[in-house]
Order: C-alpha cells, then sequence, then structure tokens
C-alpha cells in the first residue's frame, strides 16, 4: 500500500476510533454521575421501621410519606450504617402524604438538598432510594446481621403531574419500587431531591413494582414546609377555591372552563365569573380542569395565589387566599364510611373532589371527578341524598354507585362501581 | 505526498487524538449518549455471551417451590418451577460450569449444558453450596471460553450491569441491563441489582460495562423462589463469594444450608428508648416459652454480653446453634431475672 493511502487510512481509523472512544465515554460518565449521586444521596438516607425518609438538613428534619407515619408520634429512626435517632412527628399532610419529622439530639447530619421538581422532563433519569422488602434494616430476611444498606434503582420520569387518588401532581417514574420504598427520595441526576415516592400501581393484589410509580413532588412539599414545621405535630390543611363547578370537558389546552359559581360562595366573592376560562396559577400554566384541581391540591391552606384567567374582554388577575379544603363534620365512628369529599354536581347527581387514599373508595376505583348518579338503584340527586343513603349500611356491606366519567377527547361514560364500604380509620 | 492529502490526514489524526474525539456540541450529546448506552450494554452482553450456556434439567422429583409456608391451593401454581432451561456460566476451559443450585435442585436424572456455539454435552453435579445458592457442574471438554472476573474492589452501587442468560433460546443470549442496587445483601456474599432476573437467566452471568463478570444470577439461598414476577429486586451471588468457595466445590465438597437457631419470641416493635430487646408474644412449643420467657420481658443480655437492642440480640443468638443452651437475663418489672433457655431450630 503506498505511503499516502496507508497515512489516510491510519489517519481515518484513528478519527472513528475517536468517536467510538467519545461515546464510551459518555458513557463512563453517565455511570461515575450516579455512582456519586447514589453515594451522596444514600449517606442522607433514612430508615423508618416499614418504611424510608431522607434527612433534609443537617439538624435532623426529614421527610417521608404521612402513611409511614401514621397514627404515629415518635418513631426510632436509622441513618445508613445504623446510626440511631428518636424522630418526633412534627406536621403532616394526610391527603398529599407527605410528613416532617424531626430527630432528636441530630446536628452536622449529611442531608438532601432540595431539587426543582418543576423543572423535570419525561424523559430524564431519576434514582430512588428506599428499603424495599426491608432488606436493608431487618436481618430477618437473611438471617445475617442487617447492613443498613439502602436500595438505589434506576429509572426515568414517565410522567408529570400525575392525579392519583389524592396525590394530584405526582411525578410518574419506572424506577422501581416496591412495599419499603415509600418515603423515601426520588433524586435528580444533580443529586437534589425532587419527589417522595410513595405509591405504587399493582395488578392482581401483586403488591410488587411493575413500571409505574408515583412520587410526591418536593415542588408542592415546599409550600408547606414552613407550616408543617409550626404545625406541633398535627396536620396543615389543604387549600380550595370551594364554590366553582368546572365544565368536565377537554378544554383543547385552553384551561379550566368556569361553568358555574355558586352565588355566596368564596370563589364567587373572590370575582370568579361563570364562563372564565382559568389558564394559570402563579409562573403554572392551566392547560385542564384536571390540573387545575391537581394544583389547587398541591398548596396549603391560607396561601395567597393569583389566578389568571381570561374572559371575552381579555386576561384578568384574581388574587386568592386559599380557602381551607374539606369539611369538618362529626362522624360516627361505627358508620360506614366511603372516604371521599363530596360536592352536588352542576345538573345533578354528587360530584367527587377527593379521593382519600388507603379507604374503600380508593380500593373500589373512584376517581376524582366522577359524578355519582345513583347508589343501588336509587338516583342520587345531591350529597346529603348520597350520605343518607350510605347511613343505611353497615361497614363491610357492598353497593353499587352508577357513576359517569369524563375523560379527555372522548365522550363521558357511565360505569357501575361496586364499592365495598369500611370504617373511619381515622 | 502532496499538501492537501498531508493536511487532512492531520485533520483526521488530530480529531482521533483530541479529547472527547469529535466534538460533541449540547444538541448532540443526548442522542448520542442514548445510542452510546444501547451499544454498550450490547457490546458488555457481546463479550459474556460465548460463556454463557443453557441448562436443561430432567427431573424425577421437583422441590415443592413453597417448604415450610403456608401457602393457598392456587398460589402453588404461580410459585412452581416453569418448564425450558435455566442457564450457567463456564468457569474453566476444560468445562467446569456455574449455576445456581437452585436449578439443579430436586431428584435429577440428568442434566444438559448447551454451549453457544449449539452444542450439547451431558453434565454432572460436582458440588453445591446451599448456602450461597450455587452447584458447579462438569461438562467434557477443551478449550471453552472463559470469563474474565472483576476485581471485587471495583464494585459500586449505581454502577451499570447486565444480567446475561440463554432461555428461553439456547442459540442467543438475553440482555436486561440495570444497576447495583446494593453491595452487601447477608453478610456481603450477594449483591443487589434492578436487572431483571427470572427463572430463565438464574444461574447466568451479571456482568459489568466491560464484560467482566461480577455474579451469578441466583435468587437467594432459601429453599424456594420469592417470585412469581421480576419486581426489581434481584440478587447476585457476588464474584469475590463465587472464587471462594470454587476450590471446594471443585474437589467435590458441598456446603449444607447452615442450621439456624431459633427461641421462639416475637418482638415489641412500638418499644422505642428501650435499653434492651422487649419481648411481645412468646410461641407455644419453644425454648423460649419452655425456658419461661414472658412478653412484656426486656431481654438485657445474652450468656452475660449486654444487649443493645432487638437486632443486636438476633446477631447474638445467631452466633449459636440449635441444640445449644444460653443464658438470657432478663429484666421483668423491678427485678434482672436469669433463665436458661435451649435453643430450637430455626423454621425456613
Amino acid at each position: 500500500m503506498r505511503p499516502r493511502a496507508m497515512i489516510l487510512a491510519l489517519a481515518f481509523a484513528l478519527a472513528a476510533g475517536g468517536e467510538v472512544r467519545a461515546a464510551d465515554r459518555l458513557v463512563r460518565d453517565l455511570e461515575r454521575r450516579i455512582v456519586g449521586v447514589a453515594e451522596r444521596a444514600s449517606r442522607a438516607f433514612a430508615f423508618l421501621d416499614n418504611g424510608s425518609g431522607v434527612v433534609v438538613s443537617a439538624d435532623g428534619e426529614v421527610l417521608t410519606n404521612n402513611h409511614v407515619v401514621m397514627g404515629i408520634g415518635r418513631i426510632e429512626v436509622r441513618l445508613a450504617g445504623g446510626r440511631r435517632f428518636v424522630g418526633e412527628v412534627v406536621g403532616r399532610e394526610p391527603i398529599g402524604d407527605f410528613a416532617l419529622l424531626k430527630l432528636r439530639d441530630a446536628k452536622g447530619l449529611e442531608f438532601l438538598p432540595i431539587g426543582d421538581s418543576d423543572a423535570l422532563q419525561v424523559g430524564e433519569f431519576v434514582i430512588a432510594i428506599g428499603n424495599p422488602f426491608r432488606l436493608g434494616n431487618r436481618n430477618g430476611y437473611f438471617p445475617t446481621p442487617a447492613s443498613f444498606e439502602p436500595t438505589v434503582t434506576l429509572g426515568s420520569v414517565t410522567g408529570l403531574y400525575r392525579f392519583r387518588g389524592g396525590y394530584s401532581a405526582a411525578i410518574q417514574t419506572d424506577a422501581a419500587i416496591n412495599p419499603g420504598n415509600s418515603g423515601g427520595p426520588l433524586v435528580d441526576l444533580d443529586g437534589r431531591l425532587v419527589g417522595i415516592n410513595g405509591m405504587i400501581e399493582t395488578r392482581f393484589q401483586n403488591r410488587v413494582h411493575s413500571g409505574v410509580g408515583f412520587a410526591v413532588p418536593a415542588a408542592q412539599i415546599l409550600r408547606y414546609l414552613s407550616r408543617l414545621r409550626e404545625a406541633k405535630g398535627g396536620v396543615v390543611p389543604r387549600g380550595d377555591i370551594p364554590g366553582l363547578s368546572l365544565v368536565r370537558e377537554p378544554s383543547g389546552g385552553a384551561g379550566a372552563e368556569v361553568g358555574t359559581v355558586s352565588p355566596g360562595s368564596f370563589a364567587a366573592k373572590a370575582g370568579f365569573r361563570a364562563g372564565d376560562a382559568i389558564v394559570g396559577i402563579g409562573a403554572y400554566a392551566i392547560p385542564s380542569w384536571v390540573r387545575f384541581l391537581g394544583l389547587v391540591g398541591t398548596f396549603p391552606a391560607g396561601d395567597e395565589v393569583s389566578v389568571r384567567v381570561r374572559r371575552a374582554d381579555g386576561e384578568v388577575e384574581i388574587p386568592v387566599r386559599l380557602a381551607t379544603a374539606g369539611q369538618a363534620e362529626e362522624r360516627d365512628p361505627d358508620a360506614a364510611y366511603l372516604g371521599v369529599w363530596m360536592e352536588d354536581a352542576e345538573g345533578g347527581g354528587v360530584e367527587i373532589r377527593v379521593v382519600l387514599p388507603g379507604t374503600p373508595a380508593q380500593d373500589a376505583g373512584i376517581e376524582v371527578g366522577d359524578v355519582v348518579l345513583a347508589i343501588d338503584g336509587e338516583a342520587a340527586a345531591d350529597t346529603d341524598a348520597l350520605k343518607e343513603k350510605i347511613k343505611t349500611h353497615k361497614p363491610g356491606e357492598k353497593v353499587k354507585l352508577k357513576v359517569r366519567r369524563a375523560s379527555e377527547g372522548a365522550e363521558p361514560k357511565e360505569l357501575e362501581i361496586e364499592v365495598t364500604l369500611g370504617k373511619f380509620a381515622g | 505526498m502532496n499538501r492537501l492529502s498531508l493536511a487532512l490526514a492531520f485533520a483526521f489524526i488530530l480529531a482521533g487524538l483530541a479529547p472527547g474525539g469529535r466534538a460533541a456540541d449540547d444538541a448532540g450529546t443526548a442522542p448520542a449518549l442514548a445510542s452510546a448506552l444501547s451499544e454498550a450494554f450490547g457490546s458488555a452482553a457481546e463479550r459474556i455471551a460465548p460463556c454463557v450456556v443453557a441448562v436443561d434439567v430432567d427431573r424425577d422429583k421437583d422441590i415443592p417451590g413453597f417448604e415450610g409456608r403456608n401457602v393457598p391451593e392456587e398460589l402453588k401454581e404461580y410459585y412452581r418451577r416453569p418448564a425450558g432451561p435455566a442457564s450457567g456460566v463456564i468457569v474453566s476451559e476444560d468445562g467446569l460450569i456455574l449455576t445456581s443450585q437452585y436449578n439443579v435442585a430436586g431428584e435429577v436424572r440428568g442434566i444438559r449444558v448447551t454451549t453457544g456455539d449449539g452444542r450439547a454435552r451431558e453434565a454432572r453435579i460436582l458440588g453445591t453450596d446451599d448456602w450461597d445458592d450455587l452447584a458447579l457442574l462438569k461438562v467434557d471438554a477443551k478449550g471453552l471460553p472463559v470469563p474474565v472476573w472483576a476485581d471485587p474492589v471495583d464494585l459500586r452501587v449505581g454502577r451499570f450491569v447486565a444480567a446475561v442468560g440463554r432461555s428461553p433460546d439456547r442459540s442467543r443470549p438475553t440482555v436486561n441491563a440495570g444497576i447495583v442496587s446494593a453491595l452487601h445483601r447477608k453478610d456481603s456474599r450477594l449483591l443487589q441489582t434492578d436487572a431483571a432476573f427470572d427463572y430463565g437467566n438464574s444461574g447466568g452471568a451479571l456482568v459489568d460495562l466491560d464484560g467482566r463478570l461480577v455474579g451469578l444470577i441466583a435468587f437467594v439461598g432459601h429453599r424456594w423462589p420469592d417470585w412469581g414476577m421480576n419486581g426489581g429486586v434481584g440478587l447476585a451471588v457476588r464474584v469475590d463469594a463465587i472464587r471462594e468457595v470454587l476450590p471446594l466445590l471443585q474437589r467435590g465438597e458441598s456446603i449444607p444450608f447452615p442450621e439456624m437457631p431459633f427461641m421462639g419470641i416475637g418482638q415489641d416493635a412500638r418499644a422505642i428508648d428501650v435499653a434492651g430487646a422487649k419481648v411481645e408474644t412468646v410461641m407455644d412449643g419453644t425454648g423460649a416459652k419452655a425456658a419461661g420467657l414472658r412478653p412484656g420481658d426486656i431481654i438485657v443480655a445474652i450468656d452475660g454480653e449486654p444487649v443493645t437492642d432487638w437486632d443486636a440480640m438476633v446477631d447474638i443468638v445467631w452466633r449459636r446453634k440449635p441444640g445449644q443452651e444460653i443464658e438470657v437475663t432478663v429484666r421483668r418489672g423491678e427485678d434482672d431475672v436469669a433463665l436458661r433457655l435451649t435453643l430450637g431450630r430455626r423454621p425456613r
């Protein structure tokens, strides 16, 4: 081969090899980044008996799911490596399913900085840290001492602003999340906390990861943080704009259309009008009624928000100091319990505003936005009528609900849902 | 050589030698990374694939798959071993094959190993390690390809790994990608990964991006598998544990599942801020019951060794054997009482 051709061939080979090395380097860099994030985030991990938590301040503030510490005021917390602390529940939000703990006598702890969950993009890598099946903290799975080493799994963000039960704006991920992961952090590749993992989709009652997991977004928790700190172990109530009846039809991204505003209601006094299209809250765009309800659910009661509304004559900003969601009422502990908050629906029937986690309603598949039309064949004219009918049953009895469910981009459908009524668990 | 060719050659050489090769701008990096990642797992699998074999086992009788467990009738099907081959890894040129003990458990009539070239050979079991869930087989062969072993010092949580098996198609390896989820399960003998494990790739190879063997795909070392479906939790026998027992198995020796001691008490998990192990339940017919332990007792020492909490107590007890007698000091109200307890055998 002539020298010129040889040199060119060699040069070309080197260039091609360079590209392969570049690709390999990209992968090794990504691998190194994941290893680094896993290492740092694991040092901020907290074992909470049957669940997980994450340290978010050097003096021992720990975030977890509310359901991990339900009914518990004080819990033993072990950090990675087994270091022992007593954690006290400082404040909780049971519907959004998160809680703040404070570790006693803690200082100089490794903690995870909180990131911007609103900056997440579908498809980006995220890491879940948790303790599935108690693999890290129980010396019973294997007959060997516990290593207090958490489990690290890798996945992507597969969806954003998901509405599932009380999780009104959840991050969806396919990172492996199992029983025991609840309360643990979802971390971005910059090593920042973007969510608290708490819910998984399961089938055939097989409570094992199947590719769909949900995390409470950090943005929601941040809005509650100062109130959680002052809650003295109690509940921080959710915000709401009562009195709005939204049009339950797809608007093609044009916002949440207000059907009617109840006269004299909170929404009426704030200045909302029938026909308004709600298109934004603060920096958030609102494409649909589902997103509007979901977003309002991420603010605590008392928060001041600016709601952007489009009218025939232009856009207007309505300042709102959010009211408290839900109705406080006397509850008979032995009465049949469904597990929802409801409102009279526009045009008759009862609209489900909130489905509480871990309730008969959630188990039966009732969804927020469903309009209950009938119960056991009898028309459900309004909330009072529905509540009266439920009261005639005992916990454990089944009822058949006829429900109208809106679906984006399609005709609303009518479903029959059988619910086994339960007992109020508190 | 004319100036143009020289300049061109020079440019290519520079491109090849420059750090990062051909410069990738921001817009180009993401797709480049995406294809690089797929290629990376593909090439790692390609390197190990010749060393991964299919293992077909002919049985007279299988282990029940739920031994010692109270399993409802409809779930027995769920835990039954499906038909089809499992996997194994060649560990010597002359035909030593490593697989999981579960794969060759039961009353085995014959074992057939199929290599990547399609050749099938009869295999016999040399030795099993029931504790680590390993089995060493032997086939008659020469010049088989063997893996490169990873250095345990390089193991890190978060590193990419690929699970490579040879089932159900014996002619083609399967590749499942994931990361290392934990390194110190079961006394650091197992590593955990979210790369998908299943009955088919069980006994196969877990490799890093360089195609080096970091572990053997196994389930756990229990007598029955904890699956029905993969849930993102897979346990592999670590390369250092394998290298430790390989010489023993090669000699034809076997390691039985150790008998674990058993007291017969249940923990009061609500008792925090307690110096000791607080007992909530005492089971009938156990050593604890016979010794006179009562619900509410706080165990503060075992054979004179102070007990700080429940986990510490279990660690102390597990260093003993069934049949051994231990002295258990309990705080009962105001007093400390010493009880003599004969340890039973832990049910599996």
